[in-house]
């Protein structure tokens, strides 16, 4: 145990430097400022952009993030936006805008369509998403692509909640905040953000992972779903462990007014300019067996479809899902790479008779 | 109230402000008042717990030293149980509580019955108890004064993970604190600025640098990786709990109280002796006087040989025993204590063949030796002190699985052979975490080297102004990334 300690003590410690409040308080100072100062010319050039390729607006869902980075991008290259597919996941990998554009035969010009699907938000967070979008870019047209989780109460609160609460869309949707304000104006915190995770154990990995996909993500916002599948067809099982939590979680389905309300919401887009067109993408029918089986999903479709006319926006009747083969499947509600060439000349198709029948085209420039 | 926090900062630097301008005489009242608003921020209950605690010990001391002549070992005793139970109560009850109730039939689930902890109270308990046997050993005159005593507990620099302050050296202080001026402020920021960096730049990135399961599930990760996020822990523990300690050291100067140092480089120790002598310094001085030399005394008085087995064994392991129970109730903890005990009848053994040399004299390649022996002995006793037993053993076993890191495939990757595709299968360490170990093994080398210890103004201006534009870097930082890590000694 402890003899008495012989260390020295404190006061007779010596202090050849000491202390300077000019040089310890002032310099260290400066030198932040000039740091700063300095990252932020470096940011602004294609040194940092090769370095640090990611940029971050400081919300949470990186996926989000690069998708507004392409989009931003692409816009930058075409000089606008002409139309932006809007949805979750299963837009994200299941359209690809570069074979739409290629088979819309409605305009002279090719079509500066853009992929913004994102993954895990519904109707609440893309309200106010595509709020932005429009104020931003002001495409002529956002074709909204919609499902049967996105009125659900509940489902994807969490979600959304930490992606609104973000003050760089904060900031963009009129509240002002300095933070947000330093997030959108500041090159070189939009560089640094995308390390800011850096003292997670998982850093390195995620780091990775979202190179990866921000390399795999083509410059239209596409992200083909590149993983061979073993989806075979067959129906949710009631006994299964995994399907349970999924049957319990959107059984007993109906559907939320407050979400509806979002949905109006972002329909009166329209009155900015934006056409807004909702749709439904087409999942694997055995999908709609956890809503309580077609009939539920034919009377949701029909609700929809009715308000959305009612609050005067169009609604796309969806194709058959039984255009799409199995082999086009990622499971029974994303596509693969197959899937979603297919569905995107199917989707051409749809817009093609749309635009010759009723004289309803997408416009271009 | 975290003690980095800028509400903490500011609010005490305004109670220090308005401290120094008032009149002498309603300091110590200002400092009780400061003190109880501090402890109500976590909790306005904790302030009447406490409050009551402080009263009986108070009401305690007064009872011995009215008695120093008749004979103070009946109250002095009873201090000691009062202090010891309320302990156990507060902080131990879920240990036994639930056993209690299904013994006089009541609902085992009734554990839920729960019993507020207030903080510090670990760290109350062992100051109300050297207090206690100071006045009844005639070493300290009972405080009558109840606010002064009052601060002696609630002092809010010293509450929440403290250091143990002495009563016989604290109160004292109140009386005459040291006057502010340049050497303090001087002292003050030194102690601020190198606790700040030793939590915010190495503790909390350390701590979140370990995956959250590695010490639950060890099982699941290669052996070099366990190897290093012990490292990473045993760096973390030491930066997190004197970068803690030097902030209220700083902070607590800005009132002209000197508080105990607690740490002065702990892994530089040349022997376990000398590694008490630097951990947790409060805590070990207190186990020193007040259990090491009375359990030392007693068994010479009985046996007056050094060499005596029990003389030579009973002391280190009771005391590193009961400082194991002091930082919980647990199989773990107790052989943590249990462990550094054991280590200490080791390196007393040799002496009892050939008289010891003493460390500053022997050569340089056996300190060295000493060095790394006892922190790698202390590493090990870390795990214990972390995790239960089971996992703590199956721990130790799977360090010992190394896998083979995947260099061919990293070699494809440098040579951009293949894209990076993710990091974990080529089992190579975490970057980030070996730069931040080397961060933290050389800031401490350095200020051994250049400082002795701890004042960073003896370092070269240059080093001085880096490590501050570092600190600079990692406050603003922290704005954007929400990974604070709570100070770890604050569960005690």
């Amino acid at each position: 145990m402890p003899s008495k300690p012989r260390l020295k003590p404190e006061h007779a410690l010596a202090t050849p430097g000491g202390f300077s409040i000019i040089k310890n308080l002032l310099i260290p100072v400066i030198l932040l400022v000039a740091l700063f100062a300095g990252l932020e010319l470096l940011a602004r050039t294609s040194f940092a952009e090769r370095l640090l390729p990611l940029k971050s607006f400081g919300n949470y869902h990186t996926q989000f993030e690069i998708k507004l980075q392409k989009l931003e991008e692409f816009a930058r290259v075409n000089d606008g936006v002409d139309v932006i597919l809007l949805g979750n996941s299963m837009v994200n990998t299941g359209i690809d805008p570069q074979i739409l554009a290629q088979q819309l035969s409605s305009s002279d010009q090719p079509l500066r369509i853009f992929n913004f699907g994102v993954e895990g938000l519904t109707v609440i967070p893309m309200a106010d998403l595509a709020t932005l979008l429009v104020d931003t870019y002001h495409p002529k047209t956002i074709i909204y692509f919609t499902e049967m989780r996105d009125y659900l109460a509940g489902n994807g609160d969490d979600v959304a909640q930490i992606f609104l609460s973000s003050d760089w869309l904060q900031y963009r949707l009129g509240k002002r905040g300095f933070l947000g304000w330093l997030e959108d104006h500041s090159a070189a915190l939009q560089r640094l953000l995308p390390l800011r995770y850096w003292s997670r154990a998982d850093f390195p990995d995620t780091w990775l992972q979202n190179m990866r996909r921000y390399s795999n993500t083509h410059p239209d916002g596409y992200e083909p779903e590149i993983q061979v599948s073993d989806f075979d067809g067959k129906l949710p099982d009631p006994h299964n462990t995994e399907d349970q939590k999924l049957f319990a979680l959107y059984g007993n389905y109906a559907i939320d007014p407050a979400r509806l309300e979002k949905l109006r919401s972002l329909i009166m887009l329209r009155e900015k300019g934006t056409w807004i067109v909702v749709a439904e993408f087409p999942a694997y029918p055995g999908f709609y067996t956890y809503f309580g089986g077609e009939q539920v999903h034919a009377d949701y479709l029909s609700a929809i479809a009715d308000y959305t006319r009612e609050q005067g926006g169009m609604f796309l009747v969806p194709i058959s899902p039984d255009l799409i083969p199995l082999s086009g499947r990622a499971d029974d509600h994303h596509l693969n790479e197959i899937g979603a060439k297919l569905y995107s000349g199917l989707l051409a198709q749809q817009l093609n008779i749309l635009c010759q029948v009723q004289g309803i085209c997408l416009e271009g420039k | 109230m975290a003690v980095t926090s800028m509400l903490f900062f500011v609010s005490a630097l305004a109670a220090a402000v308005v401290y120094r301008r008032m009149p002498a005489r309603a300091r110590t009242p200002w400092l009780l008042l400061i003190s109880a608003a501090f402890l109500a921020a976590w909790n306005w209950q904790f302030v009447l717990v406490l409050a009551v605690f402080g009263l009986v010990n108070y009401w305690l001391g007064l009872k011995i030293q009215n008695r120093i002549l008749s004979g103070t070992l009946v109250w002095k005793v009873t201090g000691i149980a009062f202090n010891i139970l309320i302990l156990f109560v507060f902080k131990y009850n879920r240990f036994f509580l639930p056993s209690l109730l299904k013994l006089v039939g009541g609902n085992e689930q009734a554990s839920a019955l729960q019993i507020l902890l207030p903080i510090g109270l670990s760290f109350l308990m062992v100051q109300m108890i050297s207090y206690l046997v100071d006045v009844s050993h005639g070493r300290l005159k009972a405080e009558r004064d109840l606010v002064k005593f009052g601060v002696y507990i609630l002092y809010f620099p010293k509450l929440v993970s403290g250091p143990v302050e002495r009563a016989r050296l604290f109160l004292p202080k109140l009386e005459s604190p040291l006057p502010f001026n340049r050497d303090l402020f001087d002292r003050c920021l030194s102690l601020i600025i190198t606790g700040l960096l030793r939590k915010l730049v190495l503790a909390n990135p350390l701590f979140s640098l370990i995956p959250a399961d590695a010490f639950t599930n060890p099982g699941t990760y290669a052996g070099q990786h366990l190897v290093l996020y012990l490292l990473a822990y045993a760096f973390a523990l030491f930066n997190d709990f004197a970068g803690y300690t030097g902030i209220v050291r700083g902070i607590s100067l800005w009132f002209g109280i000197e508080l105990s140092n607690n740490f002065t480089l702990p892994y530089f120790s040349r022997n376990f002796t000398e590694f008490w002598n630097r951990w947790h310094i409060s805590l070990s001085n207190w186990l020193r006087d007040y259990l090491f030399f009375p359990i030392s005394r007693a068994l010479l008085k009985r046996v007056p040989r050094r060499e005596n087995a029990l003389n030579l064994i009973l002391p280190p392991l009771a005391t590193m025993l009961v400082s194991g129970m002091w930082h919980g109730l647990g199989w773990n903890l107790l052989v943590w204590g249990g462990l550094h005990g054991v280590y200490q009848v080791a390196e007393r053994l040799p002496g009892l063949v050939h008289p010891s040399v003493p460390l500053d004299q022997r050569p340089r390649w056996r300190n060295a030796l000493g060095i790394s022996v006892t922190f790698a002995l202390t590493l090990l006793a870390w795990l214990p002190f972390r995790m239960n037993l089971p996992t703590a053993w199956a721990y130790l076993q799977r360090m010992f699985h190394w896998v083979r890191p995947d260099f061919f495939l990293f070699g494809r990757y440098l040579k951009a052979e293949t894209p990076w595709l993710s990091w974990s299968p080529l089992n190579l360490p975490n970057p980030i975490l070996l730069v931040l170990l080397a961060l933290a093994l050389g800031f401490d080398l350095l200020l051994k080297a250049q400082a002795g210890e701890k004042d960073l103004w003896a370092l070269p201006r240059w080093l001085q102004v880096l490590l501050e534009v570092l600190l600079g870097l990692a406050i603003l930082a922290s704005v954007f990334v929400d990974a604070t890590a709570p100070f770890v000694y604050q569960a005690f």
